[in-house]
């Protein structure tokens, strides 16, 4: 037996038993190839020894030991989930079932580098020190956009990898920790409740840091803290206190949200740990009393205790923060604030309260999510949305009534399903656009992105571009000079993905607002998927993106953890966010059972989930 | 606060000596007074490259040349200012799209491919310098910029590469300043600074808190804590450097507004500013300045036929319509560079300019944006002291660009062999 034949052997082997779980949750997918064939089907005809397409020969892949973190399994699996590979070209397509067990076979071969799922020590963003510091010394520090900018990675702030403290950015908190602590002495009421006027300050100081570090400080910090008091004695009180604010504000330990794990087993967060991962991700703040109270006695290591708490926090706090820092991150949101449309074309932009309305409604939707606890889905598919009188006119709704809130939002329900869900939004279709055109190709990779988590790489530099607007060039239309472009085989299975992603949301405008026509001409949103589905409009998009709701679960699910844990998913989490997909699939995919499968997760609990709780390796 | 010399530096440049070819002018001449080196440096760098035919000058007997459109807008300038071709850098050349191309820009390293683990580039020539003049300034060295850091990667490269070109260390990105009053703050905050009498107290808290941190872990969280630790430690030689060299009053300077202008040319013109104030109270002798982020999609409406992406203009198709906006913006970003020259011209007190001790730079990392060629990069050098000005530099093809990093670096005092892929100074 050849090599190759033998390790495509043993590859089959692992791929039948996974085809065996996948199509026993998923009844009545028809009986499937084994990886030879799939492998040979699927892949082979091109990336193999003597092609070598793209420079990826999956024979060698699949023959010897797969290197730590191999970048070409991360592009298999991308290219797989996207459908952007196998190619338009080929003669068949890997169904849904076939598609997920090359994923996993693929992720399979990828050996985590050892501690390379342990994030790295994060620093407080620009959202979070604001509310750190307030929620400590009640001060609302609304100069922190003087704060130089966070560094995104992986779509989110506050990813450690990225995430140092230069010498501006320290001098830059100097300046903040000045400003603030001066505000704290001057103001008595402020002043009292940092430091307690008959506490002593051996009593008050120790509480103090503990809210400020998420966990109980050392003698040391203590004693140095009031050493330097001593030192500083010619100071008057307010001087004092100056400078005590100030050891705290710039210490490391207010600063970096360290974890090392427990002290018998850095595999694991410590209770603390947990309770400042559990709390910065539901309210992007430091734990309460009550949350620092489960973490001293050691009962928040209790899974549902963890559960229980993370309910009463998005109880007492609601899902607007989570809305408001990890939506608006995981959809870009922000950007709609200052995106323009072309004025002249779309006049309505003029409208000030345009943009932070499309804005609203997201943060509105995904917070209603949260707190009347629907299933995660009502993101793909909702039969109401919210809407001031802006967007009920752009829309085409009536006009919110009086009951609507002091901000002009009210609930309503939708007459058909032309909106609902992020597709029908003006975030989502103004952000996918262009100032003089909508984009089928940037609405694709949307959908792709964000309800998917599957990427396309981006054009080679000499793919060229379509017009600005879109008016018909040499009487071709946008869809027309696209088709064209898809002919060229280097685009092609890329584009045979996105454009009729894309088209089946040309009936909406670069605004969001619906059209039928479009230069006179009735416009055609049809098209098909490469494995078959067929489109037309955005209902039936909806209908497919409900159809592959697992996938959309755990792109969810993927974006909530690296926000969360403050490091990428990558290939060697993928059997644990099938775990996840699959207890909240059993939980209807309501909020609060993704949220339940996401905390009981050592992707969640552990500081490195290569080893499990119970200490052996994940496979 | 400059001495005599600069006088005859000044003198020497605009006198016979620009007749002679350039090698000759600007080699040690017996009997005469050693020009003075550079004292400073500002690096621009612009993104999304340029077109070439609208950039390579022609050149003309005398060593100069004749601008081509974009450098049109030098004028009176141009004899100061020499054009380099043939350049290249490269380790820039096999990695994939724009990021991978301007981070390793001021390196000469090869970049580690990814979105965020492990970020690794070498140190850049501008912290180099930087280094070496340690503490003769309140401020070692700025690092401005007009954008934030995108949201995106690029071909599996972080946007920190895309939007950063100085870097201290090899896993050190500098953050770049933004925001005119930061930069403003910054550059005189250090006497305040040094005002507070708790400061060193409160001071060393926090680095026992960053020690004991450090004990408890892993290396790479090690690492952050280090970075942490020496940017106190920065903070304090700020201080003293404020204490030895206290600026006196800043005549007519008032300090810009808060925020991120969002006109474009207002932002690059207060930032212009406090580059001219920076070297005129000697706050600090180098800086660098990435006018926008690699990609960079800016709508360039106020250049008269530009509405539109500019990125997307960078990659014309060969097609007249696009290269038209492409290379009137590529002339824009030469008639910034010309106005940041005036600034640095202006006489001073003693007669003397600023640009007579100063060594400026605007380069792009890549030449014809549409294929992303990192051949034949544009770059621009104006300067005093004993570099060449007025001149075409036509060099081979793919000489290394480091080679014109090194003899900075050289004029700044540094004692290196090599730099990135250069084994001797261009010049």
């Amino acid at each position: 037996m050849s090599p190759r034949v033998h390790s495509l052997r043993v590859a089959a082997v692992q791929i039948a038993a996974l085809l065996a779980s996948t199509v026993a949750s998923t009844a009545q997918q028809p009986e499937h190839a084994t990886l030879p064939e799939l492998i040979e089907q699927h892949c082979a005809d091109c990336h193999n020894a003597d092609d070598r397409d793209g420079d990826f020969d999956v024979e060698a892949l699949f023959a010897g030991a797969a290197k730590p973190d191999d970048p070409r399994v991360e592009l298999a699996v991308q290219r797989l989930r996207s459908l952007t590979m196998p190619p338009p070209s080929a003669d068949t397509m890997p169904d849904t079932a076939a598609r997920r067990a090359l994923v996993q076979a693929f992720a399979d071969r990828a050996a985590p580098t050892p501690g390379s799922r342990v994030a790295t020590v994060r620093r407080l963003t620009r959202l979070q020190y604001r509310r750190v510091v307030h929620d400590l010394l009640g001060v609302d520090f609304a100069e922190v956009h003087d704060l130089p900018d966070d560094v995104p990675a992986h779509g989110f702030d506050g990813i450690g990898d990225v995430a140092g403290i230069t010498p501006a950015r320290f001098e830059a908190y100097l300046g903040a920790a000045a400003k603030i602590a001066a505000r704290v002495v001057v103001e008595p009421a402020l002043r009292d409740r940092a430091f307690p006027p008959d506490v002593p300050l051996s009593t008050s100081l120790p509480q103090l840091l503990e809210r400020a570090f998420r966990r109980p400080p050392q003698p040391a910090e203590v004693a140095e803290r009031l050493g330097m008091l001593a030192d500083l004695s010619t100071l008057s009180d307010d001087g004092q206190r100056t400078a005590l604010l100030q050891s705290v504000l710039l210490s490391p330990s207010f600063l970096l949200r360290a974890e090392h794990g427990r002290v018998d087993d850095p595999a694991r967060l410590d209770a603390f740990e947990l309770a400042g991962r559990l709390s910065f991700a539901l309210t992007s703040s430091a734990p309460d009393a009550t949350l620092l109270e489960a973490a001293r006695d050691g009962a928040l290591l209790v899974p549902d205790r963890l559960v229980a708490e993370a309910r009463r926090l998005l109880r007492e706090v609601g899902g607007r923060r989570l809305a408001d820092d990890f939506a608006a991150q995981w959809l870009r949101l922000r950007e709609v604030l200052t995106m323009a449309a072309d004025f002249r074309r779309y006049p309505q932009i003029w409208n000030h309260r345009l943009r932070p309305a499309m804005y609203e409604e997201v943060a509105l939707l995904f917070a209603a999510i949260v707190d009347d606890d629907l299933p995660v889905t009502t993101l793909l598919d909702a039969d109401f949305t919210y809407v001031d009188a802006t967007l009920a006119k752009l829309y085409g709704l009536p006009a919110p009534g009086t009951d609507a809130a002091g901000d002009g939002f009210v609930r309503v329900a939708l007459p058909d399903r032309r909106r609902g869900g992020l597709l029908g939004t003006g975030a989502m279709l103004m952000l996918s656009s262009y100032p003089l055109r909508t984009s089928p190709v940037r609405r694709g990779q949307w959908i792709l992105d964000k309800l998917l988590d599957a990427s396309t790489p981006p054009p080679p530099p000499t793919a060229g571009s379509l017009p600005k607007d879109d008016e018909p060039v040499k009487g071709r239309s946008l869809r027309e000079q696209l088709e064209r472009h898809r002919k060229d085989r280097s685009c092609a299975s890329c584009h045979a993905v996105l454009d009729p992603l894309g088209f089946a949301l040309e009936r909406y405008d670069v605004l969001g607002g619906w059209r039928e026509q479009l230069h006179g001409q009735p416009i055609d949103a049809t098209g098909a998927l490469p494995d078959g589905a067929a489109l037309d409009g955005p209902i039936a998009l909806k209908d497919e993106l409900l159809r592959r709701r697992d996938d959309f679960v755990r792109a969810l699910a993927a974006r909530l953890l690296t926000f969360a844990v403050g490091r990428p998913m990558q290939a060697a989490d993928e059997p644990e966010l099938q775990r996840i997909v699959e207890r909240s699939a059993a939980g209807g995919h309501f909020f609060s059972a993704l949220l339940e499968a996401l905390l009981r997760s050592p992707l969640f609990t552990m500081r490195d989930p290569d080893l499990l709780p119970d200490g052996a390796t994940q496979r | 606060m400059n001495s005599p010399l600069d006088r005859r530096t000044l003198l020497r440049g605009a006198g016979a000596a620009l007749a002679l070819p350039w090698l000759e002018a600007f080699a040690p001449r017996r009997g005469a007074t050693p020009p003075e080196a550079p004292r400073r440096m500002a690096v621009l760098v612009m993104p999304n490259g340029v077109l070439p035919s609208a950039w390579t000058p022609i050149a003309d007997e005398q060593g100069g040349y004749t601008p081509s459109f974009a450098l049109e807008p030098l004028g009176e300038l141009r004899s100061k200012v020499s054009v380099l071709t043939g350049l290249a850098n490269k380790n820039s050349f096999d990695g994939d799209g724009h990021y991978a191309k301007v981070a390793p820009l001021l390196t000469g390293a090869h970049i580690r491919r990814t979105g965020g683990r492990d970020l690794e580039n070498g140190v850049s020539m501008d912290q180099l310098a930087a280094q070496q003049l340690g503490g003769q300034t309140r401020l070692p060295s700025l690092e401005l910029g007009c954008d934030p850091i995108y949201p995106v990667e690029d071909l599996g490269y972080s946007s920190v590469y895309g939007g950063t070109i100085a870097w201290s260390a090899k896993d050190r990105p500098c953050s770049k300043e933004i925001a005119p009053r930061r930069v403003f703050d910054r550059l005189f905050a250090a006497q305040a600074l040094a005002a507070d009498p708790a400061r060193r107290s409160v001071l060393d808290v926090v680095k026992a808190d960053a020690d004991r941190l450090a004990r408890q872990l892993g290396n790479r969280d090690r690492d952050k804590l280090a970075e942490y630790l020496d940017a106190v430690r920065a903070l304090e030689l700020r201080i003293d450097a404020a204490a030895r060299a206290p600026h006196g009053a800043i005549d007519g300077a008032a300090a810009p507004p808060p925020g991120v202008p969002a006109d474009y040319p207002t932002h690059l013109a207060l930032m212009f500013d406090l580059i001219e104030l920076a070297f005129a109270t000697d706050s600090t002798r180098i800086v660098t300045f990435l006018m926008a982020n690699e990609v960079s999609g800016r709508d360039f409406s106020f250049v008269d036929g530009c509405a539109g992406n500019f990125h997307e203009f960078s990659h014309h198709q060969d097609q007249a319509e696009k290269q038209e906006p492409y290379r009137r913006i590529n002339r824009w970003h030469v008639e910034q560079f010309a106005a940041l020259l005036r600034r640095l011209l202006r006489e001073r007190d003693d007669g003397s300019t600023l640009l007579d001790s100063s060594l400026v730079v605007l380069a792009s990392a890549m030449s014809d944006g549409n294929a992303h060629s990192p051949h034949d990069l544009p770059v621009l050098l104006a300067g005093g002291g004993d570099v060449p000005q007025g001149r075409l530099l036509a060099q081979r093809r793919d000489t290394p660009l480091c080679g014109l990093w090194l003899a900075m670096l050289r004029r700044f005092g540094l004692d290196l062999e090599r730099f990135g892929d250069a084994e001797r100074p261009l010049f």
